[in-house]
């Protein structure tokens, strides 16, 4: 009888180190990145700025409040409304932090690592690798920026088209343009252990530095690899073809225990993205297909048991962010060019609901904030990215100090 | 590197005029360390491997590794002889991808709105974002003062690009039909400045008049990032043109940065487009439009303080300051030492850029100091090495995706290619990204270290070549170029076969095997060729010794 490649991988000389890697038994919280790629248009939901004359507001939106949250609403955005009629209690909007640039790329690092340097790692890694290290896929990436440095190891790397299944599978080389066929599983297994028994030699072999912490984590990537295998059965990691799948893959990680964090892009409606220089309407209708996913990811993290609390719900915070906002005004073609100041969302576990922090003032300027209030007040201070950044670590149960020493994490927006 | 960046920034007065180049010294000064090197060399043959796939992509000979362990002095003038490789020129740009990050897959233009077919997608984008990498790597293969990179009347194309924007060839073809052009829309001398790629990499919205392209160019040119300054920073929110660039002549938090950062942005207006989607306007410089900065920006050019009369004034420019030479040898430090430099590099930095100066700005003669210096040749730590070391030195370096598949073509004949795509150095159906490499925009930085993907790229990547050779060299009689002279009858134990692992083995990893690897291998394939015949174990077995970390890192 032909073994299943799990069973027979379970079987592997490599499968005695399995135990050091794999579930952990809970803990820690789980975090879902939803990145709207291309910059968001603040007005559409987050900046109820009507009747100030240098704003263009759309034409037939107007202000609503969900319990203390004062948003954009409008008749063609029902399931924006519907979502946070439903959960705004767990949802806090945090508004007016300022990017510091309007260059896309620029702006993507910026409000993801809090730097524009490259030497560091955006927050899904860092606290991937501080928080699920012990897990077999720390960071789930499913599509998106992502931005390592020292945490690279953390980070596995799905691919825009879903590249990975089909390299956990074979089916990369087959469908080559000179097919290749695979060995028998059996034979992958003597390799396996082969391979396994060098690299401890090397490792062995090499003396401190990095030569011998390549090997360590080449050792560790082998056994991840016949892990990752056999969770294949599990979670078909190519399964997200859209922005909801997407999300439900990773809410399915999560349920499996296997990831602390996962990223996903959604490339606006009909993956027209959200970099609107032109029809600004189509923001709306991206808010509307974003918000949708969320409420059913929302739904399926209610209704699926946590690993320790009663539902993922409970264990898992949702972050929306786009890396940049919209210029207030319409330009010639009816969009709107590139604007600092924008918003993020955090939504679920460990988040002081029912609120919006910050503001914006009548140009689309960020206002102060106090972050211990969350109050606008003059004598705040403006929210950057790093502000967004440390109040992430500290939901995760980082000390945020220790990763970003000058920034302070916006208290007001933890429950 | 920020502050090493800020302090190579600060050395000239603040907003002065761009400072004219030092002299440089009469003689090349050595390169040396600030406080004694806490690291070991690689032995010769270790070296010759790593600078084969630095230089080349490929790994030495047999041949080439035989020289140098009779004679290990004879490394260096083998090594100084990669420079002159053909090879070399196409490592360069890869090189210079990891910095200028030009080599995206998504420009503001697509295949079809080119007018061109399906298939040449992968084409299309590979040489828009080539463009501007290849006239840098050619002036330095062709070892001319590294300033032309920023200062020449040409740029490179290939056929496609000619038969996309205004350029013509002014000399045949050559490798990979990549050949020195000329632009005829009218636009000045700038080289690299003044390529339609790196402004479709790096472009500029209507309300952002060119001010993040200009500091592109600063991060990119010079290595001083103006979003790294220390400013007290209070955001102003104006949105009207007029208004805006009041505050900006006028609040100190601004003026800091933008007294000149706009007159550099108002030097790029050739490259202004008022549609930023239309192909009539990204194809072609606008010369009527290079002094538009001066009613959208309310500055006239500048350099750093130094007016312009045009934009061709750019290059030479950028070519006087003394930053960019700086900036070239920190580029190519960190690109080769695979590692960022720090304060403690100061000092060397510092000699590498002597040497480049003394040299005539000649690259060739700045990567031959960088290859000569400890931080290149590191293979280990030094007995009661710090830790700051051990966590600093690149004693041992991962191979980024380009150089595994250049190594292994050149290896096994086998490049993985898919639907026309060269399936490492693509995102779009590929696993570049997965593999370690990056994209260029939404992964910047290559992998320092294996991870999960990688392990997983490199086992299918191991298979597919490993499948390839054998199935052309030992069973379809193809000439020789993995395997030397085994024959699938030969078994363990056979001199043929005993000499054939001996023979893989050093071609691999540059180093003798130790004395139970090979044991080990022969069992291996012994196992493997009774599951599944003589011609699977050769596969199974070399697919494994290329899936080693010996075999991707150098």
């Amino acid at each position: 009888m032909r073994l299943s490649r799990r069973a027979l991988l379970a079987s592997a000389p490599g499968a005695l180190l399995l135990p050091q890697i794999g579930r952990a038994g809970g803990g820690a919280r789980r975090f879902l990145f939803v990145f709207a790629e291309g910059g968001w248009d603040q007005t559409f939901l987050f900046a109820p700025l009507f009747g100030e004359p240098l704003i263009d507001m759309e034409a037939d939106a107007e202000p609503a409040m969900a319990l203390d949250i004062p948003y954009v609403a409008s008749p063609g955005r029902p399931k924006v409304s519907a979502f946070l009629e439903r959960y705004g209690d767990r949802t806090c909007f945090l508004n007016g932090f300022e990017a510091r640039s309007v260059a896309h790329d620029v702006c993507l690092r910026l409000v993801l690592t809090g730097t524009s340097l490259p030497a560091a790692d955006d927050w899904p890694s860092t606290i991937g690798a501080l928080t699920g290290a012990e897990l077999l896929l720390p960071v789930v990436h499913l599509s998106g920026p992502g931005y390592t440095h020292a945490h690279g190891s953390a980070v596995v790397r799905v691919g825009a088209a879903g590249q990975l299944p089909e390299l956990i599978s074979g089916e990369a080389l087959m469908r080559s343009s000179r097919p290749v066929a695979l060995p028998p599983l059996e034979l992958e297994a003597l390799e396996d252990a082969l391979l396994t028994s060098r690299i401890e030699r090397a490792a062995a072999r090499a003396g401190a530095g990095r030569a011998q912490v390549m090997a360590g984590r080449a050792l560790d990537a082998v056994d991840r690899m016949a892990l990752l295998q056999a969770a294949s059965d599990e979670i078909d990691l190519g399964s997200a073809r859209n922005l909801r799948d997407g999300m439900a893959l990773l809410v399915d990680a999560f349920a499996a225990d296997l990831a602390r964090c996962g990223v996903v892009r959604h490339r606006g409606w009909q993956n027209l993205g959200w970099d609107s220089h032109a029809d600004i309407a189509v923001q709306g209708r991206s808010f509307e297909e974003l918000f949708e996913a969320v409420h059913a990811t929302m739904d399926r993290l209610s209704a699926t048991p946590g690993v320790e609390a009663p539902t993922l719900a409970d264990e898992t915070t949702i972050v929306l962010m786009s890396e940049m906002g919209r210029y207030p005004q319409l330009n010639a073609r009816g969009g709107k060019e590139h604007w600092t100041f924008t918003s993020c969302a955090l939504i679920g576990a460990g988040v002081a609901g029912g609120r919006a922090i910050g503001g914006y003032d009548a140009a689309c300027a960020g206002q102060k904030v106090d972050l211990g209030s969350g109050d606008v007040t003059d004598h705040g201070v403006s929210l950057t990215p790093n502000h967004i950044g440390a109040t992430l670590l500290a939901l995760a149960g980082v000390d945020p100090a220790d990763v970003l020493p000058d920034a302070e994490p916006v208290h007001a927006a933890l429950a | 590197m920020i502050a090493l960046a800020l302090a190579l920034a600060c050395a000239g007065p603040e907003g002065g005029p761009a400072a004219v180049a030092p002299p440089p010294p009469a003689a090349p000064a050595p390169v040396r360390q600030a406080r004694p090197f806490e690291g070991l060399p690689l032995e010769a043959p270790a070296l010759l491997r790593r600078a084969s796939l630095d230089l080349r992509g490929v790994l030495p000979t047999l041949d080439e590794l035989a020289a140098v362990e009779a004679d290990p002095a004879s490394v260096d003038p083998l090594i100084a002889s990669f420079l002159d490789d053909p090879r070399y020129e196409e490592r360069l740009v890869d090189l210079f991808a990891e910095r200028f990050l030009t080599r995206g897959e998504e420009f503001n233009l697509r295949w079809w709105e080119m007018g061109l077919e399906a298939e040449q997608d992968y084409a299309f984008r590979r040489a828009v974002g080539e463009e501007p990498l290849r006239v840098m790597a050619r002036v330095a293969i062709e070892d001319r003062p590294y300033t032309d990179a920023v200062t020449t009347e040409l740029t490179m194309s290939n056929p496609l690009l000619r038969g996309l924007w205004p350029i013509e060839a002014v000399e045949a073809d050559g490798g990979g039909g990549w050949a020195w052009s000329r632009y005829t829309d009218g636009r000045p001398a700038g080289g690299a400045l003044m390529t339609n790629g790196l402004w479709w990499r790096y472009y500029t919205t209507p309300n952002n008049f060119n001010r993040s392209r200009a500091s592109a160019l600063s991060r990119l040119f010079l290595c001083e990032d103006f979003l790294t300054r220390p400013i007290a920073f209070e955001a102003v929110a104006l949105l009207d043109r007029e208004s805006l660039n009041e505050a900006i002549r006028t609040i100190p938090a601004c003026v800091g940065c933008h007294s000149t950062l706009d007159p550099l942005a108002a030097a790029l207006f050739g490259f202004w487009w008022f549609d930023i989607y239309a192909p009539a306007e990204l194809n072609v410089y606008h010369p009527e439009r290079e002094h538009l900065g001066a009613y959208y920006l309310e500055a006239d050019m500048a350099w750093f303080g130094a007016p312009m009369a045009g934009p061709a004034d750019l290059g030479p420019m950028v070519a006087a300051d003394p930053r960019f030479t700086a900036c070239a040898v920190e580029g190519m430090a960190t690109a080769l030492w695979r590692r960022d430099p720090d304060l403690d590099d100061f000092a060397t930095l510092q000699a590498l850029r002597a040497r480049f100066e003394g040299g005539g700005l000649r690259h060739k003669e700045l990567v031959r100091a960088i290859l000569g210096g400890d931080d290149y040749r590191v293979g280990a730590l030094a007995p009661g090495a710090s830790e700051a070391a051990a966590a600093r030195l690149t004693t041992a370096r991962l191979l980024s995706p380009e150089q595994l598949a250049w190594a292994i073509e050149d290896l096994t004949g086998f490049r993985w290619q898919t639907e026309g795509y060269d399936q490492l150095t693509n995102d779009v159906l590929g696993y570049r990204v997965l593999a370690g490499g990056m994209d260029g925009q939404t992964v910047t930085r290559a992998e320092r270290d294996p991870t999960l993907t990688q392990a997983l790229v490199v086992k299918r990547l191991a298979q597919g070549a490993a499948a390839f050779a054998v199935a052309e060299e030992l069973e379809g009689g193809a000439p020789r170029r993995l395997f030397g002279e085994v024959q699938l009858d030969d078994r363990p134990g056979d001199a043929a076969f005993d000499a054939e692992l001996r023979r893989l083995h050093r071609r691999l990893y540059a180093r003798d095997h130790d004395p139970d690897e090979l044991d080990e291998a022969a069992a291996h394939w012994e196992a493997a060729a009774a599951a599944a015949g003589p011609a699977a174990a050769w596969a199974s077995l070399v697919s494994v010794w290329l899936r080693d970390p010996a075999f991707w890192t150098r």
